[in-house]
């Protein structure tokens, strides 16, 4: 089977968020409900330009959905890097 | 929880390392290691100094050295990017063992044993390669670790899938190091997939070998904020700019000095890797001896052999007939008398003294059972008595003093080699001249190393040689320039190439250096970066912020740094780490045995051979330490007699010369000093026409006054 992955980049509003995944999180309206996770990882963009470390985890959600969440060491804001289908 | 750290790299794996060797031991006890391990690309030249910072951090320090490997399925690799193999020393054979490797992979000499080294040496000639060759030869007494993620041979086989390849290579290296030896090492960088399985595939084939693995962070500095500098180290080493992508740039911040529960957590899965660390750290003894010296043995077999030859075999570069001790003191200029030339066996041989016009024994060379250190007493006698006519109670009584001192730190075989090479260039006739400390020692002046009488000048013996201290005495010997080659000859000739090596120079990253690479790396032009730093002064790079607010040259410049913090933030970072090693400018390491046992080697510019420690290092290690400086005054004194000589027929004895003559004080008072060695420098002119010289302890007090201490303490007033 080849996954189908969209890169999205959109901020979230999170709930009970733990320093390394949110325990749900909301995005284009609809509620998602963390169930596990299957890894985190750490990337360094253009720190030259001042871009901070991003964390990234990706999680299985209620919805079957998998997500790559990403969030931002500068602005500790949390968005959906990406999607897999 | 237990964790040691065996792979560790510090700023000593130059344009990589990020972490300097005390800020990795203070880092290791402040997260509550009491262990430790430095591991530099090819390299053992941060061992001493990290040796050093661990004990007094009160961590343990393990040493060991990533080597770059000829691989072992070359059909694999690529020849540019060789794979490394991580080293750790279990004993102090096994150090011994690193040495030599270093040695083997820096010096090259295996380079063309096989089509891969010989591919690779032609991307570049001077980068270090280890032989699988020499690593066979010198395997033992090491715990061999399976390497990074991207350049061990056996996980970036892995990493490709090559699982069969990748398993020839692991049976391979468990048959050179066994069971207990060789490891598979594993690292949890936080790395999106695939990497992060990598660990699982390593762990996997672990298990069809039946080997152990061991957890590591590949760890390139101590914090995460120094990412960034590491980073842009890389990029300055690959000549590149940070927004060019090169595989050896790192993705993320976690090379860190990561906290053993930091570890922990990372290897929550794999505890056993985790303890294998702490286990193999346990296995690891090495210790560096600081407290003992190691002086070659003074060959005294080899001037008996010599003296015994008539003079023309003896030789141009033994030369034994010439006189070897300055024919005169500070005080009076009195000539010595010439000494009847002799054989080995004391007696006079007057074919000696007609083997040529200006030949005079110079020494009477060893009894067959005389001893260093009795052989030492008697040319000190020999040399007191030419020069003071006869041993006074108190010559008598300061050379006992010295000598006592000189014996009990065991450093009669240190002064005869001295002796020896001063000897040596006195009768080929190139100038010398001792300096320094040394010329505080009556043995010094006596064996002819210094020309000043430290007792007519009431000089301390103990500035020199303090028997409270364990110091090893540092006599420094200046040579003519043109003929310096010809001494560094000798002592190559006599101790044998394998025992002599220069000393190194940690060249270190200094105000300029660091803008100018920084500055091209961040991606700055060649032409702004230049202009920069060439407005700073020779200072730290650490010093340029204070410098940008002190100096008026570089306030008023006009220095646009407002994009330009980073590249001041970097700069200061990088203040102090070593660039490169380069050659001493004179000082010479002479083993007590083969040199890579106890110093690794590498070939510095112009094919000199350099040992990988500086002179702080050698010291501390009790090696002997030669200086042998060349000095241009030599080379104009040498010139200025063969004119004389020329046009009069005459050549001054300088020995010779009178201390109170009036004309060359009339000259020195008048401050028309240009060319007068030392004496020359618009301040020192100005100094001599205000003391206005009438003796030579006026010339003395000139020259001592115009020092750095002096001078910054305000002491010479107008």
């Amino acid at each position: 089977m080849i996954a189908m992955t969209k890169s999205i980049g959109e901020p979230i509003h999170t709930e009970g968020t733990r320093e390394r995944c949110p325990r749900a999180f909301t995005w284009r309206g609809r509620r998602y409900q963390v169930l596990d996770t299957g890894g985190a990882w750490r990337l360094v963009g253009r720190w030259w330009e001042g871009d901070g470390e991003r964390r990234f985890v990706r999680v299985l959600t209620d919805s079957g959905k998998t997500f790559d969440l990403c969030r931002y060491e500068t602005t500790d804001q949390w968005h959906v890097y990406r999607v897999w289908d | 929880m237990n964790f040691t750290h065996l792979h560790t790299h510090s700023n000593f794996s130059f344009y990589d390392g990020a972490a300097p060797v005390n800020a990795l031991a203070r880092g290791a006890r402040d997260a509550g290691m009491d262990a430790i391990a430095l591991t530099d690309h090819d390299s053992l030249a941060g061992a001493v100094r990290f040796y050093q910072a661990a004990l007094e951090a009160g961590v343990h320090p393990i040493i060991g050295v990533e080597f770059t490997v000829e691989p072992l399925r070359p059909d694999l690799a690529d020849p540019d990017r060789p794979p490394h193999l991580l080293l750790l020393a279990e004993d102090n054979e096994g150090y011994a063992n690193l040495c030599r490797l270093v040695t083997a992979a820096r010096l090259g000499e295996a380079r063309r044993e096989s089509a891969f080294s010989a591919a690779y040496a032609q991307v570049d000639r001077d980068r270090p390669l280890l032989t699988q060759a020499n690593l066979r030869r010198h395997a033992s007494h090491l715990i061999a670790l399976s390497g990074c993620r991207k350049r061990g041979e056996i996980p970036a086989l892995l990493a490709r899938k090559r699982f069969r390849e990748a398993r020839e290579v692991g049976e391979r290296y468990l048959e050179l190091f066994g069971l207990e030896r060789f490891f598979l090492e594993l690292h949890n960088h936080l790395l999106p997939r695939p990497h992060s399985r990598l660990r699982y595939r390593l762990a996997d084939l672990a298990a069809r070998l039946e080997l152990d693995c061991v957890a590591t962070n590949n760890v390139h500095y101590v914090d995460r904020a120094s990412y960034r500098l590491q980073d842009v180290m890389v990029c300055m080493g690959a000549l590149q700019t940070v927004d060019e992508p090169h595989p050896d740039r790192r993705p993320n911040a976690e090379f860190a000095l990561k906290a053993p529960a930091e570890m922990a957590e990372l290897f929550a899965d794999q505890p056993e890797a985790l303890a294998n660390a702490a286990r193999i750290a346990q296995r690891c003894t090495w210790e560096l001896d600081l407290e003992s010296f190691h002086f070659p043995a003074f060959d005294l077999e080899r001037l008996r052999r010599l003296s015994s030859l008539p003079f023309g075999e003896a030789g141009h570069r033994a030369g034994l007939c010439r006189s070897s001790l300055p024919s005169s003191s500070w005080r009076g200029g009195t000539p010595f008398p010439p000494v009847p030339c002799v054989t080995a066996d004391g007696s006079e041989d007057p074919s000696l003294r007609t083997a040529t016009a200006t030949t005079t024994a110079s020494y009477r060379p060893p009894r067959a059972d005389e001893s260093t250190t009795s052989y030492l007493r008697r040319l000190c006698e020999d040399g007191a008595s030419r020069l003071y006519g006869h041993l006074s109670g108190e010559v008598r009584t300061r050379l006992e003093h010295e000598l006592a001192i000189i014996a009990d730190k065991g450093l009669c075989d240190y002064f005869l080699i001295v002796w020896d090479i001063v000897r040596f260039a006195r009768e080929q006739r190139i100038h010398c001249t001792g300096r320094g400390s040394a010329g505080d020692s009556l043995v010094s002046y006596v064996l002819g190393i210094t020309h000043a009488d430290p007792l007519a000048h009431d000089l301390l013996f103990e500035r020199f040689l303090n028997p409270e201290r364990r110091n090893m005495p540092d006599i420094d010997v200046d040579f003519d320039t043109r003929r310096r080659d010809e001494v560094t000859r000798y002592i190559y000739d006599t101790y044998g190439a394998e025992r002599v090596a220069a000393v190194c120079t940690v060249n270190t990253f200094r105000a300029r250096s660091a803008i100018r690479e920084i500055g091209k790396a961040l991606g700055f032009s060649e032409e702004e970066i230049g202009r920069i730093a060439s407005l700073f002064p020779h200072i730290r790079a650490a010093g340029i912020s204070e410098a940008l607010e002190r100096y008026p040259e570089l306030r008023d410049a006009g220095v646009d740094l407002e994009g330009k913090r980073l590249l001041v933030e970097l700069a200061q970072e990088i203040s102090g780490f070593p660039r490169h090693l380069s050659v001493h400018v004179g000082g010479l390491l002479i083993g007590a045995r083969p040199l890579t046992e106890m110093v690794p080697l590498e070939l510095a510019c112009k094919g000199i051979v350099i040992g990988q420690f500086d002179k702080d290092d050698v010291e501390a290690l009790g090696l002997v330490k030669m200086d042998i400086l060349a000095l241009r005054i030599h080379s104009a004194i040498e010139d200025a007699l063969d004119h004389i000589e020329t046009r009069t027929g005459a050549r001054p004895d300088l020995e010779a010369l009178p201390l109170d003559d009036e004309p060359s004080y009339r000259l020195l008072r008048s401050t028309h000093t240009v060319g007068l060695f030392q004496l020359e420098s618009p301040g020192q002119r100005n100094l001599l026409g205000r003391v206005q010289p009438t003796d030579f302890e006026d010339v003395i007090a000139n020259n001592s006054l115009f020092r750095t201490d002096p001078v910054q303490a305000d002491m010479i007033k107008h």
